[in-house]
């Protein structure tokens, strides 16, 4: 990959937290033609998602991602409480979270940042809009932030 | 006194004036002196020299009647006339005459010296004696008559004075004596005799003569004492009270004889009686209305009076509540003892709460109200104590409690009714608008004009489905999410509202102008809500003209009337109800997007606030949405804003 000269020097990893095969596949195809990302893996539940960034049993191998993309409602274990493990282990904290998911309830996106999500995206219903928020994350995150050394 | 003085047997052959019947010695005059001590002393030495005189003449009528051996003896019966009728002085004036009469005529007759024989000194000696001692004894009848007299007079005016009169009856002749206050509290001429027995019966009401007459019979049979009080019909129609008393005497023999007794005027006793009975009553039925169950208790804690309530409320009569003890009566026997004896030991309790227990099981639920009472030295009686039958005011609660328990589930149902349609209503509608526009955009060569169409309807129905959806969330989430009320400035409210509003604002060139705004007690984001929705309404329903609209509050009777004045097309006004219903539209979604939820918020958030909403408007002639918010109290702020916009 290309670094990107105004932000990462490498391109990164991105761990997808997402239950609906449907919006898995809308991101997979808004970032379709992304040139930043090395890899985009996806796990659908909570306990996965956390094993993955323990790199527990199959996950072993797995490098730790620069960037999660969280959703909130998730089978075994609910993206909130996910959040709040990644926020309060020391290893992990740093790795930023965005909160996507469909709820606008005001009470998921209080609770969201108090458990420090890094940012809170509600999921367009028009598809267009919704490629241009994964864009605009990609944008974001992968190429204006500078994210934290691996 | 004894009762036989009280009857003067007059002596008639002595006193010309007293009444040839039993009578009541009244008149102080009445007595043997038929002449008064100081007007008639003339008449009654006159009448001395008189009867001297009368005896002198028959003394010197020719004739052996009178023996010239006894020159004295016509002279007795003038000097005692003399001294019985006129007095001691017209009887010693007799005497005196007398002596010198019968001396004067001696020495005429016989000379001088006859005048010193023994017989004429025994004889003259003799009279002189007899006249003095004659004068003497009337001397002391009159005084004794006329102690007799003052005795008989103070006791009258004793008896006068304590409205006591006393009264006699002889048994076997039936007569009736009197004193003269009997005959004063019969209302009935002193000079009259007394009636008889059965005469009396008119005086009396019916009730009190059969009350009087068994207890006349009763006496005469058994002797023992009685008393009955009686009202009395005097002959002048009034009304008065009487107490009679009266007491059995026996002869030698053990018959009952006479009896004797008293009267007593007792009218004021017993008016004052009846008005204490008639206040009583009053008291007492005052009592008895009271729908709450009253009873006094003793420091025992026994019941010493109930009212009717209370016998409804235990159903147990009056009989057996009175004297049983307080506790019997309740759930719970020794709290209510407590109660009773906190209110010993305080003075009072307030809102004491117990069950009572009716005979038949029922239990009412009471608070006890008591405070003690004490009696005239002042000294703690006992305790009066009411209950409140809180029965019904105790389900009342228990109902609003249940109720506000079945709001709070409701309103929890709703927030997870609220969640589900932000979050989980939400996903599906997703995915359906988001493939739909994928596989159009993907497919875009291999599909025809129908097939894009069908697509078109398909994103668009998600599309609306979507913004219906958090429409309903925030129309839900006006009750379930408000905030408090809070000091807010309308001013800032206002701006905040055109801001959020600021593209649509451009997009129709609206010029949007407002008068100072209060501050009021409000919920700002919701009251921001309402202005954004009225100020949204203006601009999208506006005519061919670019949308004016003025936001202006007035201050009216004691709430603030905001208005929201636009130059749009206008409402019909028979339509003007339904634009705050939830979903009702007036216009097609082609000519007017919209989901017909922003007026039924707006109306919700200020329903919420104590305020109403309303709208004026003719169509074409645009429209002025109104709606009122409670001044909760009248702030420095709007005071000051006011001050600032007059000047």
């Amino acid at each position: 990959m290309v670094p990107n000269n105004a932000g990462q020097a490498r391109p990164v990893d991105i761990l997808l937290v997402e239950d609906n095969p449907g919006d898995v596949r809308l991101v997979r195809e808004s970032l379709h033609d992304g040139k930043v990302i090395n890899q985009m893996s996806t796990v659908t539940d909570g306990r996965e998602a956390l094993a993955y960034l323990r790199k527990e049993g199959s996950f072993a191998r797995v490098s730790r991602p620069d960037l999660i993309l969280l959703d909130l409602n998730l089978p075994r274990k609910d993206g909130r409480e996910v959040l709040a493990e990644i926020k309060s282990d020391p290893d992990l904290r740093r790795i930023p979270v965005v909160v996507i998911t469909s709820s606008q309830a005001e009470e998921d996106i209080l609770k969201s940042y108090n458990l420090h999500a890094n940012c809170y995206i509600t999921k367009p219903v028009d598809l267009n809009r919704f490629v241009q928020v994964v864009k605009s994350i990609e944008d974001f995150w992968l190429t204006i932030v500078k994210l934290p050394p691996a | 006194m004894s009762e036989g003085n009280r009857i003067e047997p007059a002596p008639e052959s002595a006193n010309p004036q007293t009444k040839p019947s039993l009578r009541t010695v009244t008149e102080s005059t009445s007595s043997l002196y038929a002449f008064g001590w100081t007007r008639h002393w003339l008449l009654r030495y006159g009448f001395a020299v008189l009867v001297v005189t009368v005896a002198a003449i028959l003394r010197s009528m020719p004739g052996k009647a009178f023996a010239d051996t006894h020159p004295y003896i016509t002279f007795y019966p003038a000097v005692i006339l003399a001294a019985m009728l006129g007095g001691i002085g017209p009887g010693i004036l007799a005497t005196l005459l007398s002596v010198l009469w019968v001396g004067y005529t001696a020495a005429e007759l016989s000379g001088a010296a006859a005048i010193w024989d023994p017989a004429e000194i025994f004889g003259f000696v003799l009279f002189t004696i007899m006249g003095l001692g004659i004068n003497a004894l009337v001397g002391a009848a009159q005084g004794s008559h006329r102690r007799a007299e003052e005795a008989l007079r103070s006791r009258d005016e004793a008896q006068r004075l304590a409205r006591v009169g006393n009264w006699a009856a002889h048994l076997p002749t039936g007569k009736l004596t009197w004193s003269a206050e009997v005959y004063r509290i019969l209302g009935l001429d002193p000079a009259l005799p007394p009636l008889t027995y059965e005469g009396l019966k008119r005086l009396f009401t019916p009730e009190s003569w059969a009350e009087m007459d068994a207890a006349a019979k009763s006496i005469r049979q058994t002797g023992a004492p009685c008393e009955v009080d009686v009202e009395i019909v005097r002959p002048d129609g009034s009304k008065r009270w009487g107490a009679i008393r009266a007491k059995a005497v026996r002869d030698a023999s053990g018959q009952i004889a006479r009896l004797h007794g008293t009267v007593q005027d007792i009218t004021e006793r017993k008016r004052a009686e009846e008005a204490l009975r008639k206040a009583s009553n009053y008291t007492r039925s005052l009592i008895e209305a009271s729908l709450d169950p009253l009873v006094t208790i003793n420091r025992e804690g026994q019941i010493t009076d109930v009212n009717e309530a209370t016998e409804r409320a235990t159903g147990v009569p009056r009989e057996r509540l009175i004297g049983s003890d307080f506790c019997d009566y309740f759930t719970e026997p020794e709290k209510a003892r407590e109660g009773y004896q906190q209110v010993f030991a305080q003075g009072s309790v307030q809102d004491y709460p117990l069950a009572l227990r009716h005979s038949s099981g029922r239990i009412t639920d009471v608070l006890y109200n008591a405070t003690v009472f004490k009696n005239e030295a002042g000294e703690i009686e006992g305790v009066f104590a009411a209950a409140r039958d809180v029965t019904e005011k105790k389900r009342a609660e228990e109902e609003l409690a249940r109720r506000a328990q079945e709001l709070a589930r409701s309103n929890a149902d709703l927030q997870q009714f609220a969640y589900v349609a932000s979050h989980d209503l939400q996903e599906p509608l997703r995915m359906v608008a988001s493939f739909t526009q994928l596989l159009a955009q993907r497919y875009a060569g291999k599909l025809d004009a129908d097939a894009k169409e069908f697509i078109g309807y398909a994103v668009d129905g998600a599309h609306r489905m979507q913004i219906l959806v958090n429409d309903l969330l925030a129309y839900s989430r006006v009750g379930t999410r408000g905030g408090e009320f809070a000091d807010t400035d309308c001013e800032r409210v206002l701006e905040t509202a055109l801001n959020n509003l600021r593209m649509t604002i451009e997009e129709t060139k609206a010029v949007i102008t407002h008068d100072p705004l209060p501050q009021v007690q409000a919920d700002e984001i919701q009251l921001c809500q309402v202005f954004q929705n009225l100020l949204g309404n203006a601009l999208k329903f506006h005519g061919p003209d670019a949308p004016r609209v003025h936001v202006s509050a007035q201050d009216i009777r004691g709430e603030w009337r905001f208005s929201v004045r636009d130059n749009g097309i206008g409402i019909d006004p028979q339509q003007a109800q339904r634009i705050f219903v939830i979903f009702q539209r007036l216009h097609s979604r082609a000519e007017y997007p919209g989901t017909g939820l922003g007026l039924a918020i707006a109306k919700k958030i200020v329903e919420r606030h104590g305020g109403r909403i309303w709208v004026e408007s003719q169509p074409g002639k645009g429209s002025t949405f109104y709606f009122s918010l409670p001044m909760r109290e009248v702030t420095y702020g709007t005071e000051q804003r006011r001050a600032s916009a007059a000047g």
